[in-house]
């Protein structure tokens, strides 16, 4: 393996690195705040689900490249076209897992919390959204790493991440500055996911459920 | 007053299209429940018993008719205040598992805006009057519980506001046999010491006799005979009930028990009527209806010897002769 790219480029890639970091930060937090309120929408009106759920897959197969190159002529190049189609991306899989993870609150619960007097709002936010935190944040993991993942296409819009690394390397048949992105990408990765599942374990629903 | 008086209830479910020539799961119930009254609404499956109960805190809305909690139409204050001064226990206990026992037991009076200072005062009242030593029970999580000990806590949960009515859905359904005597006994002991109205659902017939004050009989949401469970047992309003109840063998049974073998061996107070250790449980189930005294003295050749109580001879009469399922 030759790892010669790193030395010399610490400070490139750290830039890219914080810039990827970035990207994905401002990702998940949109994307969060638009499907949480979706997927709550969806599993209280079941009508709703197949069909949002349709639309939302249908983004999700669109090829990322293609995305990110079929939103150019509308939005230019730059962060914001770019952090639009990673928030749709990441929409399938949170959607999904914030209304799986609210379906999934036991009825029994909800109908105690009900009948001692709580409000439909209280019941959401003390109980049916703490209940659901594990299944969402499963969720959040899992856009988490795709994000990551995706990001790097970006690079195509002239966000500096650590994509440039890959396309950089790609045009100047620069196999070892290709490796060290994908490392670079991939320990990022793994990170998040590690950072993620501490938090999970530490969630009350979570130690709830396996003590 | 009574606390709580259904008038002409009819609750028929769906939609006002839909409830057309469906039957009504609750049929023109008329009913009333004492201050201070536990009453058991027995009956199979399906006869509309947890829908009764359910609109009492408007869980369940009545089609038609009218429901009055202390004299005051249950729609004249928003659904969620009602509920903060109405206890409500259900089988699945449905604690929230993400909250610690103290958490738990706090909800209504957290709802109700109590100080914290109050709060914790009352939950160690609360976990104390459940048996639960609250040094130890404070800060576990529900799994860490038990499942009598689950209830304990939603039972606590219930009263943790002081309410004046407490509704219980078949509490003790989900949990063993020995645990459920427990559950029961303390549930009585409660009862006798602050005395709340409380509305029991159960299909165990059992349970019904130990507990109840008066039992609601309950067959296709209607109420088929509402009375004091000796009155059910000895006069039973139709077939059903008496098959439900398992009447005539009860009598015949209890003539057949010794009055010593039910005995409690503490001296009497003074003051009761007596019978002789030899008599059969039979008549002293009569004496003490007749009298509508709720405990006997017991003599041996004159001598007291110790007590009877009417719950000792019917729980006897539901431990030899009654079904424990109703329905089914």
């Amino acid at each position: 393996m030759d790892l010669s790219y790193f030395s010399g480029h610490e400070a490139e890639i750290a830039g890219y690195l914080w810039e990827h970091v970035q990207i994905t930060l401002i990702t998940l937090a949109i994307a969060t705040a638009i499907a949480v309120p979706i997927g709550t929408i969806v599993a209280r009106v079941p009508l709703l689900y197949a069909p949002v759920m349709a639309i939302l897959g249908a983004i999700y197969t669109i090829p990322s490249l293609a995305l990110l190159a079929l939103l150019v002529p509308y939005f230019g190049f730059g962060l914001v076209p770019a952090a639009a189609a990673l928030v749709a991306y990441a929409q399938f899989i949170l959607v999904r897992n914030v209304a799986v993870g609210i379906r999934g609150v036991d009825p029994t619960i909800v109908d105690a919390a009900r009948g001692m007097g709580m409000g439909s709002w209280r019941i959401l936010f003390q109980i049916e959204y703490p209940l659901a935190l594990p299944v969402i944040l499963a969720g959040l993991r899992i856009a988490a790493v795709a994000t990551i993942a995706i990001a790097t296409v970006a690079a195509i819009d002239d966000v500096p991440d650590l994509g440039r690394m890959l396309f950089d390397g790609v045009n100047e048949s620069n196999p070892s500055e290709i490796l060290a992105g994908v490392i670079v990408v991939s320990a990022l990765a793994i990170v998040v996911d590690i950072i993620l599942r501490v938090v999970d374990r530490r969630l009350p629903a979570t130690r709830a459920r396996i003590g | 007053m009574p606390a709580i008086a259904f008038e002409g209830v009819t609750k028929v479910f769906g939609d006002r299209a839909a409830r057309e020539g469906r039957p009504a799961a609750v049929r023109d119930v008329t009913l009333e429940v004492e201050q201070g009254e536990l009453i058991v609404l027995l009956g199979p499956s399906g006869c509309g018993k947890t829908t009764m109960m359910r609109m009492v805190n408007r869980l369940i809305e009545p089609t038609s008719g009218s429901i009055y909690v202390d004299g005051q139409e249950i729609h004249q204050v928003p659904a969620t205040q009602l509920r903060r001064h109405i206890g409500y226990v259900i089988q699945q206990v449905g604690l929230f598992p993400h909250m610690t026992v103290a958490a738990n037991v706090a909800t209504v009076p957290r709802l109700l805006g109590w100080d914290k200072k109050r709060i914790e005062a009352r939950v160690d009242e609360l976990l104390e009057m459940v048996a639960l030593p609250p040094g130890d029970f404070r800060k576990r999580y529900p799994r860490q519980l038990s499942g009598g000990q689950q209830q304990r806590v939603g039972i606590a949960r219930a009263m943790a506001a002081d309410p004046a009515v407490l509704l219980m859905d078949e509490p003790f359904g989900a949990i063993d046999a020995i645990t459920r005597r427990d559950l029961q006994n303390q549930l009585i002991a409660i009862q006798q010491r602050i005395s709340k109205t409380i509305i029991f659902v159960t299909h165990d017939t059992e349970e019904a006799l130990r507990l109840a004050d008066r039992i609601a009989v309950m067959r296709d949401g209607q109420v088929l005979q509402y009375d004091r469970p000796f009155n059910i047992l000895t006069d039973p309003a139709n077939d059903f009930v008496a098959a439900l109840l398992n009447t005539t063998d009860v009598l015949q049974i209890l003539s057949l028990v010794r009055v010593d073998t039910l005995m409690q061996n503490h001296a009497p107070s003074d003051g009761l009527l007596t019978i002789d250790a030899g008599q059969n449980a039979r008549t002293a189930l009569s004496m003490l209806v007749a009298n509508g005294a709720d405990e006997l003295a017991v003599t041996d050749h004159g001598k007291p010897v110790g007590v009877i109580t009417l719950s000792a001879i019917l729980h006897e009469a539901a431990r030899r002769g009654v079904p424990t399922e109703a329905g089914a």
